[in-house]
This record gives C-alpha cells, sequence and structure tokens, in this order.
C-alpha cells in the first residue's frame, strides 16, 4: 500500500518526516536522481528529484553540484511507505525546482550518499523562451498553487486549510462470505478508510484466526493504491491493509476476534503525528461440517487427478516412476497423506510429494504430485491400478471421487547384466546369513558320560582297594606260619622228599597254588624255588642234600620275609 | 513271498521314496527364505524360517535370519525370542550377543527383563567360555589317572571334582525353570485361562518371562513386576523346545 496523501482539494503533498524506527525496512537500497525534462526553455523550470530507497531512505542527500542552473525551490522532502500484508518497503525523494540561468548547457552534478554509489550527473539543454507544457494537476500528490489557495485572489477571502492530522480515521474487517463448510476458503481483508494523510500502518498485535487455517495470499503486482469511497456521505481514501485466505477446520459458529491496527498520520511540528489505534469488530462465522459421503478432512475444491508412468515397458532390475498428480483449487495444500498404491509382485517405495501451489483470493491453486519409485520383482505383465482422489465440490455441493486409468506396465527378462546367475536384488535391507551353519558342538553330553565313567572307575577302585585288603590281612598270618614252618629245626631232620614237600607246602599256604602265582619277580623267584623242590623231591639219593635243602629253604624264607 | 505282496512292498518303497524325493531339501528353503526376507517378505521369510526349525534344522543362521526378517517386520519380541535360540545354539558367537543387546535397547527393556535366570545366564556364560570342554578334560585325566600303574587316586578324585564343578552350570540349567518370550506387544497378562478372564496387567513385548504352567491355550507365567497369571500360547514363546 502506498500512502500519497488524502484526497484534499489543493493540498501540497504532506511532508513526512521522522519515520516509525521500528519498523522493518526493506533489505539493501539504492539512489538515483530523477529529471523531468532534459531540454528546457529558459523561462522553464524543472524539478530534479533524488530519490532514497529502501535502507538509502533513512539517509540524507547534500544539493548537488549545479552547473547554469539556480534553485528556485526546494528541497522538498517526501516518503513514501508501502505496507503490504506484513511487509514495508520505504522510499525518500528530494525535489528541487531548477531554473537555467541562461542558454546552452546545463548540469545537475552527481549526488553522493555514503554506502552508495555516486549518481550520474545530468545534463540539461537550455534554449531560449519556453517549451515545456503545463505540468499535470495531480489532486493528490503536489499542490498545484504552491500552497495558496487561487481563490483566495479571486475572491479576495482568504481560507485557512485545516491541519493535516485532523479527519477521520477507522479500521474495517470484511469477510467474503459469512458462511461456508469446512475446508471452503474465506477470503478476509483489513481496510483502512481514512480522511487523513498516513505514514504508517502496523497492527499492534498479529491477527488471530481460532478455528481456521490462514493461509497469505500471494502478491504479484502492487495493487495496495487506495481508492476514493463515500461513506455515509463524506469521502474517505479507503486502502487494503492485509488480507488473508482462512479455511475453517471445525464446523460451528466460529469468531475471528477483533484486530488492533496502529495508525500514524503525516504532518505535526516534525512531519509525523502521535500512532493511533483503531480496532475492528469482531467477526463470526457460520461454519457448516461436509454432507455425508465427503471424506473428513479431505479436499474440498475443484479437481482433477492424472496419473504417469515415465515408462511402460522395461527390464527386470529397472525401476519405473510413477506420478499421480492432483490440479485444481481448494484447500489442497491440507492433503498431506499420499495415496495408498499396492503392485503384487512389485516393489512400491514410499512416495516423495512435490507442491507448486499458489494461494489467491480463491483459494489454493496449483498442483500437489506424488512420486511412486517402483521396482518389478519378476518378469510379466503388470497394472498400475487406477487411484481415487475423493474431494467435495463446493459448487454442487457433492462429494465426488476422481480417477486415474490403470497403466499397464511389461517387465522382460533382463540383459547380460540381469542373468539369473546375478543377485535379484542389489539391495538387501536387513543382514542376512548365507549359509546354513550347525550350533556349536554340546560335548556336554560327553562330559557328563566321561563324569559317569569316572565315578564308576572311583567306586571300582575304591571296591578293588577294599578287596585286597582283607587278602593282605589274610596273607600276614600265613606268611607268618609259613615262616614258622620254614624254621623248624625238625624241617631238615627227616628225608629230603619230605622236606621239600613241608617247604612246598609253606610256600603254597602263602601264594597259593603254582597256576596263580604273580608274573613279576617275585614269582620267578618262586617258581625257581619249586623247581628246584621238586628236583630235590625226585632226585635219586646219590649223596648229601643238606646243603641243598638249606640253601632252599634260606631262599624261601627271603620270599617270604618280602610279604611280611 | 506271494508274488502279489512283492509287488506290494514294492509299491509302498517307490512311493515312500518319491515322497522323500518330494520333500524340499533344507537348504533349498532357507534360501528361499532368505530370498523373501532380501525382497522384503518379512511374512513369507518367517513362515519358512519356522518351517526349518519344524523340520528340526538346528542352525544359528535360521534364527539369526528368522530374527532380522522378524525386527524389520516389527515384531521386535519375536526377534529377540529368535536371537536368544541362535545364542543357545551357538554360545560363542559375539555377534548375535551385540545384536540382543542393540534389540533390548530398541525395545526399552532393562537387561533383568530379558535375563534367563541366574542358572540360564550361568549356563551361557559357561558355556562362551568352553567350560564343557574343561570338564571334559578333566573327567578323562580323573579317569587315566585311575588306570596308571601307579594309580594316583587324589589326582584322580581332585579332576572329577573340578570337571564337575565346570560342568554344573550346563547340568543345572537342563533341571531349571523354562522360560519364555514375550512377541506380542502389550500382550494381556489375565488371572485365568478363559475368554472371560479379567486383564490383570500388559506384558512388555520382548520380555522374558518363566514360564510356571500350562493350561489348554494358556500358559502360567510370572512377569518382571512379579504378577503371575495367564498368557495365550501365541503370545510367548517358549525357549529352548524349537
Amino acid at each position: 500500500m502506498v500512502l500519497k496523501g488524502a484526497p484534499r482539494r489543493g493540498t501540497p503533498l504532506a511532508v513526512l518526516l521522522g519515520l516509525l524506527a521500528s519498523m522493518a525496512l526493506a533489505q539493501g537500497g539504492s539512489v538515483r536522481t530523477e529529471i523531468d525534462a532534459r531540454k528546457i526553455g529558459i523561462d522553464d523550470t524543472t524539478t530534479v528529484s533524488i530519490v532514497l530507497d529502501g535502507e538509502a531512505a533513512s539517509l540524507d542527500a547534500a544539493l548537488p553540484p549545479l552547473k547554469n542552473l539556480k534553485i528556485l525551490a526546494g528541497p522538498s522532502v517526501s516518503t513514501q511507505i508501502s505496507f503490504v500484508n506484513g511487509s514495508m518497503s520505504r522510499q525518500k525523494i528530494l525535489s528541487f525546482v531548477l531554473r537555467a540561468e541562461k542558454t546552452g548547457a546545463a548540469e545537475v552534478g552527481a549526488v553522493s550518499v555514503p554506502g552508495y554509489s555516486p549518481t550520474a550527473p545530468i545534463a540539461i539543454e537550455v534554449v531560449s523562451g519556453s517549451i515545456r507544457p503545463a505540468p499535470p494537476q495531480d489532486p493528490f500528490g503536489r499542490d498545484p498553487f504552491g500552497g495558496r489557495d487561487p481563490f483566495e485572489e479571486i475572491f479576495g477571502r482568504p481560507q485557512r486549510r485545516p491541519p493535516p492530522t485532523e479527519g477521520r480515521l477507522f479500521v474495517e474487517a470484511t469477510l467474503s462470505r459469512p458462511a461456508a463448510r469446512v475446508g471452503e476458503p474465506i477470503l478476509v481483508t483489513y481496510l483502512v478508510y481514512t480522511q487523513v494523510s498516513l505514514s504508517g500502518v502496523e497492527f499492534a498485535e498479529a491477527p488471530k484466526y481460532p478455528g481456521f487455517w490462514a493461509e497469505e495470499i500471494d502478491r504479484s503486482g502492487n495493487d495496495s493504491s487506495g481508492e476514493n469511497v463515500s461513506v455515509q456521505g463524506e469521502p474517505f481514501l479507503r486502502y487494503p491493509v492485509l488480507e488473508r485466505l482462512l479455511f475453517p477446520t471445525k464446523p460451528g459458529l466460529l469468531e475471528i476476534p477483533e484486530a488492533r491496527l496502529r495508525l500514524v498520520p503525516a504532518g505535526g511540528v516534525f512531519g509525523v503525528a502521535a500512532p493511533i489505534e483503531r480496532t475492528t469488530k469482531i467477526l463470526k462465522v457460520k461454519v457448516d461440517p461436509l454432507p455425508g459421503g465427503a471424506p473428513e478432512g479431505g479436499a474440498v475444491g475443484n479437481y482433477e487427478v492424472e496419473g504417469l508412468a515415465d515408462r511402460t515397458s522395461l527390464v527386470l532390475g529397472d525401476a519405473l516412476t510413477f506420478r499421480f498428480k492432483v490440479k485444481g483449487r481448494g484447500n489442497l495444500k491440507w492433503i498431506d497423506a499420499a495415496p495408498s498404491l499396492d503392485i503384487a509382485g512389485a516393489r512400491v517405495f514410499p512416495p516423495r510429494a512435490v507442491s507448486d501451489l499458489k494461494t489467491t483470493r480463491k483459494g489454493v491453486e496449483g498442483s500437489k504430485t506424488w512420486e511412486f519409485v517402483i521396482v518389478p520383482e519378476r518378469v510379466g505383465a503388470y497394472e498400475i491400478p487406477e487411484i481415487s482422489f475423493p474431494y467435495f465440490e463446493p459448487e454442487s455441493q457433492t462429494a465426488r471421487t476422481a480417477r486415474t486409468e490403470a497403466i499397464p506396465i511389461l517387465v522382460s527378462a533382463g540383459t547380460a547384466s540381469t542373468s539369473s546367475d546375478a543377485p535379484k536384488s542389489s539391495i538387501a535391507p536387513v543382514a542376512l546369513r548365507a549359509d546354513l551353519d550347525h550350533a556349536s558342538r554340546d560335548v556336554s553330553s560327553v562330559a557328563s558320560v566321561l563324569a559317569l565313567v569316572s565315578l564308576f572307575a572311583q567306586g571300582y577302585m575304591w571296591r578293588r582297594r577294599a578287596a585286597v585288603r582283607p587278602a593282605a590281612l589274610r596273607n600276614k598270618s600265613a606268611v607268618d606260619a609259613a615262616l614258622r614252618e620254614l624254621r623248624d629245626e625238625s624241617l631238615l631232620k627227616g628225608t629230603k622228599e619230605r622236606s621239600a614237600a613241608r617247604i612246598a607246602g609253606a610256600l603254597e599256604t602263602v601264594f597259593g597254588p603254582r597256576a596263580g602265582w604273580p608274573s613279576d619277580d617275585t614269582g620267578d623267584l618262586l617258581r625257581s624255588l619249586a623247581e628246584d623242590l621238586e628236583f630235590l623231591r625226585f632226585a635219586p639219593q646219590l649223596g648229601s642234600y643238606d646243603a641243598k635243602l638249606k640253601e632252599v629253604r634260606d631262599r624261601g624264607l627271603a620270599i617270604l620275609e618280602t610279604r611280611r | 513271498m506271494k508274488p502279489g505282496s512283492f509287488g506290494l512292498l514294492l509299491t509302498v518303497l517307490l512311493w515312500a521314496s518319491l515322497g522323500f524325493a518330494q520333500a524340499e531339501a533344507p537348504s533349498a528353503v532357507f534360501r528361499r527364505a532368505n530370498e523373501n526376507a532380501a525382497r522384503s517378505r518379512w511374512d513369507d521369510a518367517r513362515a519358512d524360517y519356522a518351517r526349518l526349525v519344524e523340520n528340526g534344522v538346528r542352525a544359528p543362521s535360521v534364527y539369526w535370519n528368522w530374527a532380522q526378517a522378524a525386527s524389520a517386520r516389527g515384531r521386535k519380541g519375536e526377534a529377540l525370542w529368535a536371537l536368544l535360540c541362535a545364542q543357545a545354539l551357538s554360545p560363542t558367537d559375539s555377534s548375535i550377543s551385540r545384536e540382543l543387546e542393540r534389540l533390548r535397547a530398541e525395545l526399552g527393556l532393562d537387561p533383568s527383563e530379558v535375563s534367563l535366570g541366574l542358572v540360564g545366564d550361568a549356563r551361557v556364560i559357561a558355556l562362551r567360555l568352553r567350560f564343557d570342554w574343561l570338564a571334559v578334560a578333566a573327567f578323562l585325566l580323573s579317569i587315566v589317572s585311575l588306570f596308571r600303574k601307579e594309580p594316583r587316586r587324589s589326582l584322580s578324585l581332585v579332576s572329577l571334582l573340578i570337571g564337575v564343578l565346570l560342568l554344573s552350570p550346563v547340568l543345572a540349567a537342563s533341571l531349571g525353570e523354562r522360560r519364555g518370550v514375550v512377541v506380542q506387544k502389550d500382550a494381556p497378562l489375565v488371572d485365568r485361562p478363559s475368554q472371560d478372564a479379567v486383564a490383570l496387567a500388559s506384558l512388555r513385548e520382548g520380555e522374558v518371562v518363566p514360564l510356571l504352567g500350562e493350561e489348554r491355550d494358556y500358559l502360567r507365567i510370572q512377569d518382571a513386576s512379579g504378577a503371575r497369571g495367564f498368557a495365550q500360547q501365541n503370545d510367548v514363546r517358549k525357549l529352548g523346545v524349537q
């Protein structure tokens, strides 16, 4: 919105100074010099304007050097503030009215502003006489009468114009419709009606829309200029301050709370008056639910759908992209849930949503596309099924369903790169083990068996030891008896046969029969002794055998002594 | 033998041999299951792994892959059960332990909630440290030392005792209480094994619970908080019986 001045008759452009420091300024800025004529007569005047845009508007510019020119008036300073849907831009113009001093060449020098490039000098050609037409008179622009009432001179009735801050001022919020269904767009517009010149407009606090989903309207052109309207017979200049597109999210009687705007009139001692606050009225909207059959929280508007596959035949292992596109006007921005797509024998990846939407006064226009990547998993014919898109059409007040057409897909066998030897899937989503391995060898059962064997062995050895001990005890008495027998003095006094038999009998009482003798050294000694005894018993009596008997008895004693 | 009887016997043998030939080899089923898993057909893969186990295949890789498929399917409790089975078959596999730990953290369970109990955990540790092999060596030493020319009975006895000590965790676990894993999220714990039972609590998916008994389609269990009740058999998978 550009506030160029209130509709006052014959009033010069109000000088706007002291802009609100709290307002956000446009990014960057520029400085340029403009002139309304490059060729003038010696009797003509020309206006040179130094235009400071954006951040440069907060700076001052010095008078440029003039050649063959003199200043008739100026500088006059005008500031313009554009305030559109919360964004503000600012411009300051310093104007000088010049007249040439003589015919020939004249020049307006370069303007230097710190932080910006100097402007280029402007050359002017001055001729004799007057060659410029009379300037157009802008009733809302500069005062064509130089601040004087032309009727004063005619009628001699000087009148004082009212000061610039006098006049009425109010704000209003309007709705494009008083009632709607859930999801239908409603346009709310905040308007300023003024009879005074304003240097700034802002919301004291951001407007709230409980129960609505609000969208800012995309503004391509500068349509913020005011218009003259008559309210109760009084002229006003009306400016739109803010427009929002509202979508009710629930049924019922919804209220849009009052909005408080802070208005800054131009004028006053320093060009800016104290801010004035105005409040809009509370707005009520009757919101009806969608009729039966319409999807709850679904799309509302006018839509068309289309399904496109980037190819209809492919080789096994390749992927195709299927795009489901919805275009039209309504609340398409709401629709986040992707349509379900399931194709038997093919892997369908979650879609990617792409939006190309623009918010206008009539709704959200454009398209939204879901892109599915489909990877067939076997050779053969497939079909991308039709996809339906249900929505509610406000014009006809009916629930409709738009559908795509089914798309046949043909998947052929792979070439060399997709032979049967090649892996059928390049991506395994999980860490799988390919070998059918075996469980670790469990030797606990073997260990258990060995434990039992060891236990039995322990038992066996214990029992054997217990069995050996009584025999040993028995042998001890037998050995004693056998020793007594062999030490008997009568042993060697009988015949050699009788003596040998007694010795052999004594040994048998200890060691048992010959077959049971051990195979160790003792056994060998016993067997040797037994053979000698046999010899003594059966040898012919050719001489004395006393020495031999004694020697055999001593050997028997020695063996028995080891058993004690 | 009569000619008719011989023909009948031949027919039966031929039929039986055809039946054996038609049965799928475990390796083929395993490969198909893996292919299903690789193509994200989790349910098919799980069914094939289950079939392998039902047919007596006791391979850690089957349970490992089963766990992967179940986890990807979102059945974390079943995945944890499969990993515990794999660990029982291959206690020395450290990757199974890591995966178990990851899954436990994912399920938000306390280590005590996936414990196999004192005896069960001791068995796992004993097998991981090869105590069974050490026990075998101890028993062999015990036997050999007895049957030497000069028997060393004391050494034999000490070896026997050491072997028994080493083997005791494994033996005790086989005699210990059975456990199961809750494989269903928020499975109800009910007061009695019937349809009109009152739900006492919700079981945590992946929780390892002792099995106290079995009645019809229900298992009597005790959850980590000490509450005892019944859970449906489908909600709890038994450990060590597959």
